[in-house]
């Protein structure tokens, strides 16, 4: 344009530039700046016409128009009758100009009249809806046409007086030669030459010209008229006049009010054909067009009846389709006129319904075509969604594809679509959500006048695969990948040179934060989340000039949200404070999408524990007034689940129960609607469903805090089900969904976990374990790996699971590699603390916090994690247990410190510690008063100082460095401490790390102080210590019976608070073992535990027929500390030697070995390596026979010693140590010095001189001995001692005192309470306990319900006269056993009424519990415990058990889960109400476990032969441990077999 | 012992059958975890999807006609002086006689000079 060469000799360079900019503008969707471009098209029309290349500046005009609106015009009329829509406005006043202008130049004046007088005559729609529009220029032009349009010419001068006026204008500008009176006078000539085709709009020019021109000179209309009026009364005249095509002159005759009169009388009349009705129609509505402004309200009632009478009508137009098409465009040019957009819309129906009926596509397109322009006419965004529903309507209906097409062209383009992002995207996906399916579109079409961007948005959320966005410039292209989520377009360059002009240049930023986004998220990543966030709060929602107006995009708002729940998902707590802080100082913009936001920023303070942010926010929450019934459903979630969180972290359950329970389901039931019965969309039912989730989760934690464990697990157990069904429900889940899903999901199994954990039942938690890992392989989020692989790693190292627990801890700090620890604190902190670098986890959170260290509570958290006793504790009361256990911890380490630092007392955990061991002389001898008052000083005093001697035992160093009363004093405190500790809210590990405390202490304590005697306190350690045993079986009955109905319904339950179940087992515990002592029959409780924290066994004893209580801590290598060559074994060697030997005899009798045995060489060989195995087994029995009891086997005699027998035995045993020790040789008779306590006096009286051992025993006893009053005070130089003399007199009595020890009356009977880590140890094969009758239980408190069921007797009878049910061989592949067993188990049926037997047939798990329980005695001789034919958790479910034999292999093996409680096939048997069991610790071969079956049920009177059954009586545990011999392996198989419950008799 | 020599030979072998996984433990009413259900949960869908796109389009009227809106009017139009109302009343003539018009030759057909076009798109 700049060059001077005149513009026709290039205009083909122009017309082809101009056209490829117009076709660029619109794919970039740039038409907010179409004015530069139209405005040098318009230059160059202008220069055309300069040119006088008339015919060069007509086609621009019309290529101007035609390429920046959707609906061409085929000619300079459509220009002149265009209306003003986006975006023509810009330019549409300016091009009708030039358009008169070329008419003029072009001489068509007269061709164009008609559209030139439309144009002044309704010039208010057509011409001046543009304020600046150049009005001069318009009258020049008006006058030229004035000149040249005879027939217009009286109109265009009214036009002229009407601007004039209008405009303020000066008539003489204009005229020269006559002023505007006269003119006006003129103007009635000029009338003369109005053809009636002009006359039609005469009545518009009057109209707007009288209201200018009100003075009394007006021109009057009838100055106008020439020919006199015929009035036309009746309709057939009309009719008539009709087909003389005249009709519409008449009509122009009329007044207004009688032309509306007429029309309607044809609507009405019934004998008016009706194609000369739709003719008349049609032309009296072309005058009313143009009637000017009176009875504007008749016409439109006029309209509404001619719409409904062509409406009603549709059916029998088929012929004049055309007539109807015709008059129906004119009736909507009369809407638009008057602006009437509802009766338009009226106006369109009608047209569709004649679509329907007529099926004529005319129909159809001038519909879609009158709707859009009604639209842009209109710019009411509200009324979108009711016009795309419309379109929905007729792209239904179109018959073919094109015409679907061509009618979705008249919605889908850009003069219809939004002008900012936010309206554009909602507009492209409203259309998508409706028209789409209704295109049955297959693959991507690029429609007609439609930017990328509006593609990108309709095809982003379409399934439409392939999509060629090639030629879209890179920021359209990044947005379609952000909504589509498909990354497969190649490398998208992420900083693109930057398109000034693109639509989405604006928000470039929005688009490229977005996008990175979605590929972090897609990737599963966070690197680049913290840049991502930082980068879109500075350069957008901080840039400089938001445009006030437009408000937050929904694709914005949708970022938002995903960026919040990304954030809070990964913990980039801080981040998202800072976000939401930031978005807080826009608030104008983001205004609606702040209260959401709130929810995402109090998690964040919880997360951080910053207590005074998370205070002010809940004053807020809870005071701002809420309207729960009536608000909408998504603020009444966000707002209730803001309260959940606060009362989570407070543990509030009282508001819990107010807010949830109670208020909720009133007042807004749909919240727990989980059946969708209120019909909800699906977002929002998914959003109820995962409240509810959260709900429940919460509800769990808060039942656990008031230990109702029953309810805790019952609504963790819904959690987790409603998550699960969820996930299976949705086919596809959105991003915010799954991440959500996910989240919950693993949050329902920690919460599980957590609850088992605490309870201390393994077998739920290895299942949920199992569960979670299967989930974790395959689950890509970094942070909730890490999240549960820690949570894993510290449950493998609870449980023992050493191996596990490594590979957890690898697989860890793999997923931390993964993470951004500068943004996730927590992460960072929990990394740093599994791998224990505790320092730099303090430092860590310094610099995480900087200066706002002091707001969060987290370094108090941690350091109590690390079991620091933080006192800041007590600004959040749930860390209260953790405290105390810290202090415990710090009380028991500060003793072991002050212990290791003096080896005098080092040496104390090399040899026994025993409550009681002795006491002072005064007590004992309180009969004979001593003969002078001092001696108790001289006694006391005596061994306060030590007798100066240089010869010391090893190790018993002399020098009294040690304060004693320091010692004494922590002890006290910690055996204080413990006893004041509120236990119910402790986990059970910590329940048995306190009771390992308690007795540490004690024994201690007792040691140490020779004042004090805690015999007393022993009732308090065994129900201590017997607790973390107890509650798991406790819990694991009680969970059992949660059924399937708690799923039924999903409300929550009560949170009524429940009494203590610790305190209630600790007083049934202490009850428990008074109660046994009173049983008339005695016998012995004896419990063996192993103490990991000292390495040394602990055993208790109560006696019931004296109550007297016992309990000592027995070092495993004392021997090993005195001698340096004697034998050594640790409890974890013989362990290991233990499941070594177990492991190769099971591989020894695996059918792969066993099978390939035949040649007789072969089975020489293998009879050797069983044989070896024997034997180390046996070897494993007697080195824990010499290394750990050694002198200690009396401790298990069963002869129950009288006090005198006792006396005089006492009395030797002092006069012996009286003579031979140097502390008492010279001093005073034996009563004076320390009383060794009766039950040590004992062991040395049981010692049997004919035991191979006795010497190795003595000796034991006496270093024992010595020992103890070491401790107490009265050391000796034990090298001064002559140790064989007093070991040879102690002989001597010992073997004096033996025939009146064995005269005594024999305990009935041993209970053995073995702890689970002590549980695969055949301790009944012990030599000192094999003869013995023993039977095992898990505690004090079940012995005792076992006993209460018996009315105390303990060897209650088993009526085996009937009812016995046998199975045998159910699997069928243990044919020599059911050979041996078949015909005994056959008399049996025969002889005993009502038992039942299964031989060779696998039982189902009803018959299998029906046999267990509906009988006298139930048998099952087959694999393993019968856990292959009834699942444990049913045997748990049930009160009553018959007496059961589980002959299988490993039937009553346990593996040992660590701190947790294993609850084996055995114990569920007994949780079930089954008295006794029988079972095997490991697996046996068959032919030597059926000779012990065989052997047992012989004693037990079960055999054919009935001479053998009338012999001796024997009780179960009598027949087993006489049965163990006649196994040819007496340890391999012999040992195996145990006994649980009550020694019942069977006779 | 020697015994035990001998009795290598002719002992039978003692094998212990094959062990046999117990039924699993399987919580009450616990729904497991599927592979495809976890498959759903690694899958990323983009954010900006709908969630709502099942919600049934209108459904189609019988004959799926568009019924019509009524819409209220207004009162009757009162009865306006209307000029143009005229019954049977004759033309009447100018009064002035007619007299041809002087226009300015600017309006004589040719409209709009050329600095006047450039003005009209120039600013």
């Amino acid at each position: 344009l700049k060059r001077k060469k005149p513009i026709k000799s290039q205009i083909d360079l122009l017309h082809q530039s101009f056209s490829e900019l117009y076709r660029i503008f619109i794919q970039v969707h740039m038409w907010e700046d179409l004015r530069l471009l139209t405005k040098r098209h318009l230059m160059v029309i202008v220069g055309l016409l300069n040119e006088n290349d008339v015919n060069g500046a007509t086609s621009e005009i019309l290529h101007l128009y035609n390429a920046t609106n959707n609906q061409a015009v085929k000619d300079l009329h459509g220009i002149l009758l265009a209306d003003f829509i986006y975006p023509n406005e810009c330019y549409l006043t300016s091009l009708k100009l030039l358009a008169l202008q070329a008419i003029l130049r072009a001489k068509s004046a007269h061709e164009h009249a008609d559209s030139i007088l439309k144009l002044f005559a309704l010039d208010k729609r057509y011409l001046l809806r543009d304020a600046n529009v150049k009005i001069h220029m318009v009258i020049q032009l008006l006058l030229n046409f004035f000149m040249l349009l005879p027939s217009g010419k009286a109109m265009l001068g009214l036009k002229f007086l009407q601007y004039v006026k209008q405009y303020k204008l000066e008539f003489e500008g204009y005229i020269k030669n006559m002023d505007d009176l006269t003119f006006q006078d003129q103007l009635k000539y000029y009338a003369r030459e109005m053809t009636d085709d002009a006359r039609i709009y005469l009545a518009c020019f009057y109209d707007d010209y009288s209201k200018y021109c009100s003075t009394p000179q007006k021109i009057m209309l009838t100055d106008f008229v020439q020919k006199s009026l015929k009035e036309h009364a009746s309709l057939p005249d009309l009719i008539q006049q009709s087909n003389v095509t005249g009709s519409r002159s008449c009509f122009m005759n009329y007044s207004s009010k009688r032309l509306v009169q007429v029309t309607s009388s044809i609507l009405k009349s019934e004998d008016c054909p009706i194609s000369t009705a739709v003719s008349l129609l049609k032309q009296s509505w072309e005058v009313i067009r143009f009637n000017g402004g009176n009875e504007t309200n008749g016409k439109r009632i006029l309209f509404d009846k001619t719409l409904s009478f062509l409406n009603s009508k549709i059916s029998v137009l088929t012929e004049n389709q055309m007539a109807i098409r015709d008059l129906l465009e004119l009736m909507a040019e009369y809407c638009i006129d008057d602006n009437q957009f509802k009766r338009m819309s009226n106006l369109v129906n009608v047209l569709f319904n004649s679509f329907v009926v007529l099926k004529n596509m005319e129909f159809l397109k001038l519909a879609a075509h009158l709707e859009s322009r009604r639209y842009m006419l209109e710019r009411e965004s509200g009324l979108l969604r009711p016009i795309i529903e419309k379109f929905e309507r007729f792209i239904s209906k179109a018959t073919s594809r094109e015409a679907k097409l061509q009618i979705f062209g008249y919605l889908f383009n850009l003069q219809m679509a939004g002008r900012t992002l936010g309206k554009l995207q909602s507009f492209c996906q409203l259309v998508y959500l409706r028209c789409f399916q209704k295109l049955q579109l297959t693959k991507y079409i690029e429609f007609r006048n439609c930017s990328e961007v509006m593609l990108a948005f309709f095809y982003g959320v379409s399934p439409v695969k392939e999509i060629n966005i090639e030629g879209w410039c890179p920021i359209t292209q990044m947005l379609y990948s952000c909504i589509s989520g498909k990354f497969c377009l190649g490398t998208i360059d992420v900083n693109p040179e930057t398109n000034k002009w693109h639509f989405l240049h604006k928000y470039e930023v929005l688009i490229k934060a977005a996008y990175c986004f979605n590929i972090e998220m897609s990737k599963h990543s966070t690197f680049n989340l913290a840049s991502i966030t930082s980068n879109y709060m500075n350069k957008w929602v901080m840039r400089k000039s938001p445009s006030a107006s437009e408000k937050v995009a929904a694709f914005e708002i949708d970022f938002l949200r995903i960026l919040l729940i990304y954030l809070q998902f990964n913990n980039f707590d801080k981040c998202t404070i800072d976000l939401i802080q930031c978005l807080r100082s826009r608030s104008s913009t983001y205004e609606p999408f702040l209260l959401e936001s709130e929810g995402f920023l109090l998690s964040a303070y919880i997360n951080l524990q910053m207590l005074d942010k998370i205070a002010t926010m809940r004053d807020k929450i809870y005071n701002t007034p809420f309207d729960l019934q009536n608000e909408k459903l998504e603020t009444v979630l966000n707002v209730l689940r803001m309260k959940l969180q606060l009362m989570a972290w407070e543990n509030d359950h009282r508001l819990f129960e107010k807010v949830f329970i109670q208020e909720a389901p009133k007042l807004r039931e749909e919240v727990f609607d989980l059946d969708n019965a209120t019909k909800k969309t699906s977002s929002q039912y998914i959003k109820v469903i995962l409240f509810n989730i959260d709900v429940l989760i919460t509800a769990s934690a808060l039942q656990l805090a008031k230990n109702n464990m029953v309810r805790a697990a019952t609504e963790s157990k819904k959690a987790l089900k409603l998550s699960v069904s969820l996930l299976r429900k949705l086919d596809n889940l959105s991003e915010k969904t799954r991440l959500n899903v996910v989240s919950y999901l693993t949050c329902s199994y920690l919460s599980l976990l957590n609850l088992y954990i605490h309870l201390g039942v393994a077998r739920d938690c290895e299942f949920y374990v199992n569960e979670l890992s299967t989930l974790l392989c395959d689950l890509n989020e970094p942070t909730i790996v890490f999240k549960c692989l820690q949570f894993l790693y510290e449950y493998y190292q609870l449980t023992g699971q050493t191996e596990l627990a490594a590979t957890a801890l690898g697989k860890c700090n793999n997923a931390f590699d993964y993470i951004d620890g500068e943004s996730n604190i927590l992460a960072l902190t929990s990394f740093f603390f599994i791998n224990n670098e505790n320092e730099k986890l303090l430092d860590s959170l310094g610099l995480f916090f900087k200066e706002g260290i002091d707001e969060t509570f987290l370094p108090y958290y941690w350091r109590l994690k690390m079991g620091i006793p933080v006192e800041e504790w007590t600004k959040q009361s749930k860390y209260k247990a953790s405290y105390e256990v810290n202090k415990l911890d710090m009380l028991y380490r500060r003793v072991l410190k002050q212990l290791e630092s003096e080896p005098f007392f080092r040496s104390m955990f090399e040899s026994l510690v025993i409550i009681p061991s002795c006491h002072l002389p005064a007590e004992q001898s309180s009969k004979k008063q001593l003969a002078f008052p001092g001696k108790k000083a001289l006694i006391l005093e005596v061994m306060a100082s030590p007798r100066p001697s240089t010869m010391t035992p090893r190790g018993k160093h002399m020098r009294q460095k040690f304060d004693r009363a320091v010692a004494i004093d922590n002890l006290k405190a910690l055996k204080d401490s413990v006893e004041e500790l509120q236990l119910s809210s402790l986990k059970n590990h910590e329940l048995s790390r306190v009771a390992s405390f308690y007795s540490l202490a004690l024994s201690l304590l007792s040691n140490l102080s020779i004042t004090t005697s805690l015999v007393d306190n022993l009732l308090d350690e065994f129900a201590l210590s017997e607790l973390p045993k107890c509650m798991p079986l406790y819990y694991d009955k009680a969970l059992a019976a949660i059924g399937n109905d708690i799923y039924e319904s999903f409300c929550l339950l009560p949170l009524s608070s429940m009494d203590d179940p610790v305190a209630i087992q600790r007083e049934k515990s202490l009850a428990a073992q008074k109660r046994i002592c009173q049983n008339p029959i005695p016998f012995n409780v004896i419990s063996i535990d192993y103490c990991s924290v000292t390495g040394s066994l602990l055993i208790s004893k109560i006696e019931t027929f004296n109550d007297r209580k016992v309990h000592l801590r027995m070092p495993l290598n004392r021997a090993h500390a005195r001698d340096l060559d004697s034998k050594m074994l640790s409890f974890e060697q013989a362990r290991r030697e233990l499941s070594d030997i177990i492991g190769e005899s099971n591989a020894s009798t695996s059918i792969e070995v066993t099978s390939s045995i035949n040649s007789r060489e072969q089975r020489k060989e293998w009879w050797q390596t069983r044989y070896e195995l024997d034997r180390r087994l046996h070897e494993l029995l007697k080195n824990i026979e010499d290394c750990w009891f050694n002198g200690m086997k009396g401790f298990f005699g069963t002869e129950i010693v009288d006090s005198e027998l006792l006396q005089d035995f006492k009395n030797e045993v002092n006069d012996i140590l009286h003579q031979n020790l140097p502390s008492r040789k010279q001093i005073g008779n034996r009563d004076m010095f320390l009383q060794l306590d009766d039950w040590i006096v004992e062991l040395v009286l049981r010692l049997s001189p004919q035991c191979p051992d006795f010497m190795p025993m003595m000796e034991d006893l006496i270093y024992i001995i010595l020992d103890i009053l070491l401790y107490h005070g009265e050391e000796n130089a034990y090298d001064e001692i002559d140790i064989d003399t007093i070991h040879v007199q102690l002989e001597e009595i010992v073997r004096k005192f033996r025939p009146r020890l064995l005269s005594m009356k024999k305990l009935s009977h041993t209970f053995l309470v073995v702890s689970s880590s002590c549980h695969s140890f055949p301790w009944e094969c012990l030599s000192f306990l094999k003869p013995l009758s023993i039977t095992r239980v898990p505690s004090i408190s079940i012995l005792d319900d076992l006993l209460k069921k018996c009315n105390d007797g303990i060897s209650p009878k088993v009526p085996s006269q009937n009812k016995i049910s046998m199975i045998l061989n159910p699997h069928g592949d243990l044919s020599k056993t059911e050979s041996r067993f078949s015909n005994l188990f056959k008399e049996i049926v025969k002889e005993r009424p009502n038992s039942t037997l299964l031989i060779n047939q696998k039982p189902d798990e009803k018959t299998f519990l029906e046999m267990a329980t509906s009988s006298n005695l139930f048998i099952y001789l087959g694999h393993g415990g019968g856990e292959q034919y009834a699942r444990v958790k049913e045997i748990k479910k049930f009160d009553h058990i018959a007496p059961t034999f589980l002959l299988g292999c490993s039937s009553a093996s346990m593996k040992a889960f660590g701190k947790l409680e294993p609850t084996g096939t055995v114990y569920s048997y007994l949780l079930g109400g089954c008295p006794l069991v029988l079972g095997n610790l490991w697996d046996v071969t068959d032919k030597d476990i059926d000779k012990f079956s065989e052997s047992v049920f012989q004693k037990i009177g079960l055999s054919c032969d009935a001479s053998i059954n009338s012999s001796q009586e024997h009780t179960i545990s009598t027949a087993v441990s006489k049965s163990r011999d006649v196994c040819h392996l007496k340890y391999l198989n012999g040992a195996a077999p145990v006994v649980y419950g009550l020694p019942m008799r069977f006779r | 012992s020697k015994r035990e020599e001998e009795d290598f030979e002719d002992r039978e072998i003692e094998y212990c059958p094959p062990k046999h996984d117990p039924l699993p433990y399987v919580p009450d009413g616990h729904v497991p975890l599927l592979k495809e259900d976890i498959e759903k949960l690694t899958t990323f869908r983009s954010p900006y999807l709908i969630e709502d796109e099942c919600s049934k389009s209108s459904e189609d009227t019988e004959g799926g006609f568009l019924d019509l809106e009524d819409i209220e009017s207004g009162q009757e139009d009162e009865e306006m002086s209307d000029a143009s109302e005229y019954t049977g009343k004759t033309h009447v003539d100018a009064i002035s006689g007619r007299t041809t018009l002087e226009l300015e030759p600017r309006y004589a057909g040719e409209g709009l000079s050329a600095s006047e076009l450039n003005d009209l798109v120039g600013d």
